[in-house]
């Protein structure tokens, strides 16, 4: 059995590592959580391999699991919620009846012991699709996930999985029970990634405590021992280095926020913190070099892109602008760690060249100018 | 080993309900005409080739069964419109590729295994709209639709194939298309996917870099000639060359033996099925034989599907390969005992195809009993042997064991017409027979001195015979070492046995005949 988890830094190339792992005379099966991985997933693939490859396919979380795992047992899932036949169509990208609304328990909501739950019209709700797949079991006389599983493990021989901190929640648990069942599963992520995307961020395993008071996101070192406990190999080494960043934008990243990255790379390029307007206003208008706002891409006619969404991406240069969280970033050192910091890693880590700033006071002083017309009235 | 595992067909042309389980390398279909043996290489063809995906739907007419078009008639409703459902389960490898997307439990008794079902019947969204054709007891064709869905419940995208299967029709006689389906089929057969695609991609792109080399002067400022590249489409004009000369040329029957020796062997042709349907049309004696041992070595690796009207086949390739298809059922041989399938897999000449397919049969001896017993029937019962579906087969020196074995496990009704051979022992081993066996019976002669056929004619008719045998003066007759001087009749019937039987069958005399032969015969007419 061969089970282990590789931890990166960011531009360490967990994918082009995954992917030039892949050994095509097994059977393998290559899960991600979004189209774009899987987009370069493909590309890593073609990449490495120079040819196709035969005994290797591709897919994203959620299409495996409604394929894997539910599609091809439809029968029992009806059986279990006592219903007759079910054939679905694919799965909806409809959010489900959230429990509560402004605190108030929602009249449209089903609990996840009723079919409603997981279904709309003759689609599965996309959100529920892991729940499902635990729900759906009754003592000894059925298991889907157990079922389900065994098949996994007839038909392939390695399960590699990409950015494996994206899995959280009823994913997570899925997740863990599938490291534990399967033959041979190679997994990468990053700790410091975790938590960026605008979908997935709450719940396990990140997230521990229950009260105000005692919730707190679990660290680095917890989060080793997490995996350990799932008898996964623990490799920090592979991965350690940035083949993007240059060493002079690792150093700043570690020494303003303990994150111990390093470069392996001869990519030149600085921090520059850009102070006059003449000179912001030069770097915004740029097309060539990239803008990572925090939020509200869409809103500015320059070229930009939320630090969240850049997640995965390489720049040659870029230009993050700063929120208010992060106003004294010039002077600050060991700032001290919360999920928020995350996000802010992921955009300085998205260049291979220079890494420009912007303060948010000194961005909010010509801001107007670069909100699109439609816009305007809204913000 | 991938192949197929069993087929179900419902409302399918000759076929309301049908089940077939399949060997995984041999099964020769064997049925009468009209037995639905083509359907069930059309049903696979359907599945797995998704056959008339692209037709026009008026074909669904000639698809859909009989009885369900008249029930829907009789009583039209939405719900008794005719429909069709084929299911096809597969024995797929572990590491067959892709074979997960064809596992799951969207089929008939919604247990896990492989396969594809195939559902032609009215769409759904159009219930609606075809109120009108059901009060006039229509059929609304054009709202029905075709659907192929694997039984992980995914559609079935043919290329994405769960085996190589090849079907080779050589009961078909326009050339054309059996030429291009069957190139065509080795072509996929041989590459994989992505080479296909990229051959075909290149083949195109050169294509139209050949005619711009041409260089042709333009037809006007704006318009000039181009390949419409839409109509050269490799699978189309590929064709195979054997030593030099095109398949096509070769003749028919080499043709067939060739293609069926190339879609046999299983390194060449990546395939795990082939059907061949007749594979006897075209062939004489020696290249069937050619053909059946191009068979036998290349069984192990893949399955063969066969339907055939020859014997040779039937014989030759093992008897419990044969799967019989009677009255919408079929009847797998494979139950029979191994040395009599090896008995008749030698002895090359048996009838035991005739004897497989018949509904009554009476087993004779020899040639003087098959030439005399249909003039006795129709004396004694005014009926013809055809008129009663009646066969009668000799068994030439196989023993009538041999085919009653079979005719037990098919539950057939047979007579066996036989000598005492003046043994007491086998009329005990008759009477103790008969009492075991309703379907079954065997009739001799209980009297140990009426030791053979001739014997029992000659001692009920010896007047008659004396004026149509003649004895030369002088002659002398003893047969197995007994003289038969003062018989010489019977001593020359003995000797000359078919010759005599042929002077009593010209014969317009009155004979009388054995009451064993009588029993029999009424017994196999009730």
């Amino acid at each position: 059995m061969d089970k282990k988890i590789i931890l990166a830094v960011a531009g360490a190339g967990k994918t082009y590592t995954l992917c030039k792992n892949v050994d095509d005379s097994k059977r393998n099966i290559i899960l991600a959580f979004t189209n774009q991985n899987i987009k370069n997933i493909i590309k890593e693939l073609d990449k490495n391999h120079h040819k196709t490859l035969e005994n290797t396919c591709v897919y994203t979380f959620d299409s495996f699991k409604y394929n894997f795992f539910i599609r091809p047992y439809e029968p029992i899932i009806a059986r279990h919620f006592g219903i007759k036949t079910f054939v679905s169509k694919g799965v909806s990208l409809k959010t489900p009846p959230p429990k509560l609304i402004n605190g108030y328990p929602n009249p449209n909501y089903k609990n996840n012991k009723l079919f409603e739950h997981y279904v709309i019209g003759d689609k599965y709700y996309c959100d529920n699709l892991s729940e499902l797949i635990l729900q759906v079991k009754k003592g000894k006389e059925y298991n889907l996930f157990d079922i389900a599983m065994k098949n996994i493990n007839n038909f392939f021989d390695y399960i590699y999985i990409d950015e494996f901190q994206d899995f959280r929640q009823h994913n997570y648990e899925l997740m863990e029970k599938i490291i534990k069942k399967s033959n041979n599963i190679i997994l990468v992520g990053d700790y410091f990634q975790h938590s960026v995307n605008a979908r997935n961020n709450t719940g396990k395993p990140f997230k521990v405590g229950n009260t105000k008071e005692n919730k707190r996101i679990i660290t680095y070192e917890e989060y080793i021992k997490l995996l350990e406990n799932l008898k996964l190999k623990v490799d920090t080494e592979t991965l350690k280095k940035t083949r993007r960043c240059p060493e002079n934008i690792c150093k700043f990243i570690r020494e303003k926020f303990n994150i111990e990255i390093y470069a392996d790379n001869n990519n030149k390029g600085n921090v520059i913190f850009l102070e006059n307007n003449d000179k912001i206003k030069e770097i915004i208008e740029n097309n060539y070099i990239i803008k990572l706002v925090e939020s509200d891409s869409k809103i500015y006619n320059f070229n930009c892109i939320n630090w969240g969404y850049s997640k995965g991406d390489t720049y040659n240069d870029i230009c993050v602008i700063l929120t208010d969280r992060f106003k004294n970033l010039k002077e600050e050192k060991n700032i001290e760690y919360t999920s928020t910091i995350n996000k802010i890693y992921v955009a300085l880590t998205r260049t291979k060249g220079n890494l420009y700033i912007i303060e948010k006071a000194k961005f909010d002083n010509i801001k107007n100018s670069y909100i699109k017309t439609n816009f305007m009235n809204k913000k | 080993m991938n192949y197929i595992k069993s087929l179900t067909i419902e409302g399918l042309k000759k076929f309301e309900h049908f089940d077939i389980e399949f060997d995984k390398n041999i099964n020769i279909i064997i049925g009468e005409n009209e037995s639905g043996k083509s359907t069930i290489l059309e049903a696979i063809n359907i599945c797995l080739n998704q056959l008339y995906r692209n037709a026009d739907k008026s074909i669904i007419k000639e698809l859909l069964n009989i009885s369900n078009v008249n029930k829907f008639k009789e009583n039209p409703s939405l719900e008794n419109l005719p429909k069709i459902y084929i299911e096809i389960e597969f024995n797929l490898d572990k590491d067959s590729k892709n074979n997960f997307l064809f596992y799951g439990m969207h089929n008939q008794d919604e247990n896990e295994k492989y396969g594809i079902k195939y559902t032609c019947e009215l769409n759904k969204e159009f219930e609606q709209e075809v109120f009108e054709f059901i009060k006039d007891k229509k059929i609304p064709y054009e709202y029905y639709e075709m659907k192929w869905t694997t039984f992980q419940g995914a559609s079935f995208n043919i290329l994405k194939q769960p085996l190589n299967y090849l079907t080779i029709d050589n009961s078909i006689t326009t050339q054309y298309n059996t030429y291009n389906y069957y190139n065509k089929s080795v072509f996929k057969s041989k590459y994989d996917g992505n080479r296909m695609v990229k051959v075909k991609n290149d083949f195109r792109i050169n294509i139209e870099d050949i005619f711009s080399d041409l260089k042709l002067e333009k037809i006007s400022d704006t318009q000039q000639f181009v390949i419409d590249t839409k109509k050269v489409i490799l699978e189309n004009i590929i064709a195979i060359l054997d030593n030099d000369v095109l398949l096509e040329n070769k003749g028919k029957g080499i043709e067939n033996l060739l293609k069926t020796q190339i879609a046999l062997d299983k390194v060449k042709s990546k395939l795990d099925v082939v059907s061949i349907e007749e594979p006897e049309n075209h062939l004489s004696h020696t290249n069937l034989r050619k053909m059946l041992k191009n068979i036998e070595t290349y069984k192990e690796d893949k399955q063969i599907i066969i339907t055939t009207h020859s014997n040779l086949i039937v014989s030759g390739l093992n008897v419990q390969n044969i799967i019989w298809i009677n009255n919408e059922k079929a009847k797998r041989l494979e139950n029979i005992d191994k040395d009599i399938a090896k008995f008749f897999q030698k002895s090359d000449n048996n009838s035991l195809l005739q004897f497989l397919l018949a509904k009554k049969v009476i087993l004779v001896e020899g040639a003087t009993e098959y030439i005399l017993i249909p003039k006795i029937f129709k004396k004694i019962l005014k009926k013809t042997l055809e008129e009663e579906n009646i066969d009668i087969i000799s068994c030439n020196g196989v023993t009538y064991k041999n085919f009653i074995h079979i005719a037990e496990l098919m539950k057939k009704k047979v007579v066996v017409i036989t000598d005492n051979d003046e043994s007491q022992e086998k009329i005990n081993e008759m009477n103790e027979y008969n009492q075991l066996h309703n379907n079954i019976k065997i009739y001799m002669d209980s009297n140990m001195q009426n030791w053979t056929w001739e014997v029992c004619l000659y001692n009920l008719n010896a007047s008659e015979l004396k004026n149509i045998i003649e004895i030369e003066d002088g002659a002398k007759y003893s047969y197995k070492g007994i003289s038969y001087e003062d018989k010489p009749v019977l001593g020359k019937m003995l000797n000359n046995k078919s010759d005599t039987a042929y002077k009593i069958y010209m014969s317009n005399k009155e004979f009388k005949y054995p009451s064993y032969v009588t029993e029999a015969l009424e017994w196999i007419k009730k």
